[in-house]
């Protein structure tokens, strides 16, 4: 009759008996101090509910839309459009194919900043789930995140796979680099996404500092405009690069300038500090997130 | 399994000891202003340096132990704590003090149609509902057309929510809820609303259900479906648990308090 096996489900103080104590197959944990592996393992279970959340939000993002999906495309490349023509034409970057270097810095900046400005309401909204059902809630930011990986990935292939030839994109051996790339960025952006999920159930102000902050930390990193061409020439003194360095994000999207733009293989010093910057976000969020779980639903 | 330990709990339980549940208020929706204010409203001369926030224990040192085969009427006026039990039974709340033990799978219902989207269609509607109560896909895949069918709904599967009427939208939400396997099986409120052929039909159903699960925990104001559900039933008030009994016990000295 049990769809899964007999869990032992202890919780709140004094303290539970140690999982040592149980069974192989029965999970035993305090809530408050859940342990790292059930919490790993009730995800897991959960599975199912975040594919669901993700097919859900890309389904109903673009239902009843005469355009459906090609809005996922379009929106983009409008955006470039609009900055290459302020950029080229009236600001005057003086800069060969602006326009793919656009294309390689802004689609994965999109995702990151959409999916953190997302995923920051992402419990809030769902209040009457958090306080009914019990389900591990990081469900709702990664459900966020993926919805917009998804998405990103798609207008990703089209746009520099079918329009990037048109625009002077040659594809090239250091394109390998970009599925790093790929998972630094996703990891970053969960990272985040955990922290300001959980951040804004307990300060509301957290979803308006996001959308302060993202305009402003995308125009501290070079993403409108590089720091230097590949002809050598700088954009930004050389004086100043260290400073531009110092941006978490830098080297992440790196991974996606240097391949597509360059058409050469990112720095062995961008792929080292992508990598790492990545996986500390990753764990330092979702750790965060864990830590404050249990309590949110009294803070809703 | 063969290699199952001797210690290996067989059937469901839930032992609760000395569980309490303390609520501070305020601690909603805080600003960074009202969080300074707080925090540093002293050193601007303020006139108490940190309000007092208000404590509110919804739970006093709750003892309960329940074993497979309990059905647990659990009764009280409006604010007596009995939804607030539940979620601490869920594991919704983390108890403030105290311990809960609990054994099996649990499927609380507090609410019907809980986490429906009104865009998606009902068969979108019923797995969604499944996943959120942990349940496999393709358990559910099996049980699709039972549900449908139950609700009257066979027609309308691919249709959007939005486009149900209310009456509709309950059928599928207590179908989908009564359908749910688990051990261990928390009701609040959710009773059968609608014409007199359906409202027989869900009350079969229920107890169907209710004979499927290894442990129930029924809220209900209607003392009448507590006797005919329940065997045992415990009396909250003000957070603290007044009486435990038999179902007859507890909701006759409960009628004659009112």
């Amino acid at each position: 009759m049990s769809i899964q096996p007999f869990a032992i489900h202890c919780y709140g103080a004094p303290a539970c008996p140690r999982r040592a104590a149980a069974p192989d197959r029965i999970g035993v944990h305090e809530a408050a101090t859940m342990l790292l592996r059930e919490r790993v393992k009730e995800l897991f279970r959960y599975r199912e509910l975040l594919w669901l959340l993700v097919r859900q939000d890309l389904a109903l993002r673009y239902r009843r839309t005469v355009l459906g999906f090609f809005w996922s495309l379009l929106s983009p490349v409008a955006t470039m459009v609009i900055l290459a023509t302020v950029f080229h034409f009236v600001i005057r970057i003086d800069m060969a194919s602006y326009a793919v270097f656009l294309l390689a810095s802004m689609l994965p900046w999109s995702f990151f900043a959409v999916t953190l400005t997302e995923s920051s309401v992402s419990i809030l909204h769902k209040h009457d789930l958090v306080s009914r059902q019990p389900f591990p809630k990081l469900v709702l930011p990664l459900a966020t995140a993926g919805s917009n990986l998804v998405n990103f990935l798609l207008s990703f292939g089209v746009l520099v796979g079918l329009v990037g030839p048109q625009l002077g994109v040659m594809p090239s051996w250091a394109w390998v680099y970009l599925p790093l790339g790929f998972v630094c960025v996703f990891a970053f952006t969960v990272g985040l996404a955990a922290i300001a999920a959980a951040s804004t159930v307990y300060l509301r102000d957290v979803q308006q500092i996001v959308t302060v902050v993202l305009p402003a930390w995308m125009y501290a990193t070079p993403i409108l405009y590089p720091l230097e061409l590949p002809n050598g020439q700088e954009i930004v003194p050389e004086a100043f690069h260290a400073y531009f360095k110092l941006n978490p994000i830098y080297a992440i999207l790196q991974l996606f300038v240097r391949p597509i733009y360059w058409g050469t293989a990112p720095d062995a010093s961008d792929i080292t500090a992508a990598l790492s910057t990545s996986a500390l976000v990753l764990v330092v969020g979702v750790a965060f997130f864990w830590w404050r779980e249990d309590e949110l639903v009294f803070h809703l | 399994m063969s290699h199952e330990r001797r210690d290996m709990p067989t059937t469901p339980s839930i032992l609760l000891e000395g569980v309490g549940l303390r609520f501070v208020m305020g601690r909603g929706a805080s600003s960074v202003k009202s969080e300074a204010l707080r925090r540093f409203g002293s050193l601007f001369g303020g006139a108490s340096p940190l309000p007092v926030r208000e404590e509110v224990w919804s739970l006093h040192d709750i003892n309960l132990k329940l074993v497979q085969g309990d059905r647990l009427g659990v009764i009280g006026r409006n604010g007596a704590g009995k939804t607030t039990l539940l979620r601490v039974l869920a594991g919704i709340y983390p108890p403030t003090r105290g311990r809960v033990t609990r054994v099996g799978s649990i499927a609380p219902v507090l609410q019907l149609g809980l986490g429906f989207n009104a865009e998606l269609t009902g068969r979108e509607n019923v797995f969604l509902a499944a996943a959120m109560a942990g349940m496999p896909r393709a358990r559910m895949k099996q049980k699709l057309d039972e549900i449908f069918s139950f609700a009257e709904l066979s027609d309308y599967r691919e249709v959007p929510l939005k486009y149900y009427s209310s009456g509709m939208y309950a059928r599928l939400a207590f179908a989908v809820a009564t359908e749910l396997e688990t051990d261990i099986l928390l009701l609040d409120e959710v009773f059968a609303v609608g014409d007199l052929h359906w409202v027989a039909r869900a009350m079969e159903r229920i107890e169907r259900l209710i004979e499927r699960v290894g442990i129930l925990v029924f809220v209900s104001h209607d003392l009448s479906l507590v006797e005919r559900l329940c065997n045992r039933a415990i009396r909250l008030e003000g957070g603290v648990l007044q009486q435990e009994g038999t179902v007859e016990e507890v909701v006759a000295s409960y009628r004659e308090s009112a």
